[in-house]
């Protein structure tokens, strides 16, 4: 029985960081946030993760910001279909800054121009 | 040519559908670890562990290793031209399928020279090469979805 529930422990913890299929925090930095209202550009709709872009209103040419999602199949249980987005849609975006300075985010939230609200389905920890 | 693999039915079928990625992805890590882990197993005779098999015998279940094998293959395949042209670009990939290549070549070797000559000093060698081979192929692959942030853009 005790031997069971250390197995299990271990199990656990092993599983628990598995589970996020790229270490999230690796990549992004949940202390750091970019948020505008801008243009969709293209949306990616495809595995492992879903990508958009949106272009960013500057002074002379816009701004191209890659968004990082979560799969398809998470984002489809939390509301998304593959037509919920499409180019030239006019969209707030707010996600979590690359690490690697570049212009990507890991998209937290999204407002479509219908008014409704969707997340990004990747798992933050 | 690889974008054109890109938009194909099947392509488009592993990116674009909720299960097919997923279950494809699991085929994956089950052949990996059939092929690899009886990788491992021979090479472990062949420094020694578990002297009373003999090796002919742990070399039959070698069967299983090579089935892994054609499962990682296949699976990785689909899994490929899912995204063709982004897995191409990327250094973990490529260094990945260079790492497989060799190791599945000294994979090969390791069942001859078990056969011919039991624990010789060169199986052992060998051993220690494929086990290393496997390794490195495993952290590349890994390191796939880390060294590049971004589709295509």
């Amino acid at each position: 029985m005790r031997g069971i529930s250390v197995a299990a422990a271990l199990l656990a913890a092993v599983a628990a960081p598995a589970s996020a299929h790229h270490n999230f925090r690796a990549l992004y930095d949940v202390n750091c946030t970019v948020a505008f209202r801008g243009v969709v550009k293209k949306v990616e709709w495809y595995n492992p993760h879903v990508w958009i872009y949106v272009l960013k209103p500057a002074a002379g040419q816009p701004e191209q910001w890659g968004f990082e999602l979560g799969p398809p199949n998470a984002l489809v249980r939390r509301g998304w279909r593959g037509d919920s987005l499409k180019a030239g849609d006019r969209v707030t975006v707010t996600g979590y800054c690359a690490r690697n300075g570049s212009k990507t985010a890991a998209l937290s939230k999204i407002l479509l121009p219908n008014g409704r609200e969707l997340f990004g389905g990747q798992k933050t920890d | 040519m690889l974008a054109s693999i890109e938009n194909s039915a099947i392509a488009q079928w592993v990116s674009q559908s909720l299960w097919a990625f997923p279950i494809v992805l699991t085929l994956h890590a089950f052949g990996m670890a059939a092929c690899i882990g009886m990788s491992w197993m021979l090479g472990a005779r062949a420094v020694g562990f578990a002297r009373a098999v003999p090796v002919e015998q742990l070399g039959r279940f070698m069967v299983f290793g090579w089935l892994g094998a054609v499962v990682a293959a296949g699976s990785g395949l689909l899994l490929f031209i899912g995204q063709a042209t982004h897995y191409a670009a990327n250094p973990a990939f490529r260094l990945k399928i260079v790492l497989i290549v060799a190791a599945l070549a000294a994979t090969v070797v390791l069942t001859r020279l078990l056969r011919a000559d039991g624990e010789a000093r060169r199986a052992q060698l060998c051993a220690g090469l494929s086990a290393a081979l496997w390794l490195a192929a495993l952290v590349a692959g890994r390191m796939v979805g880390y060294v590049e942030t971004g589709g295509g853009g």
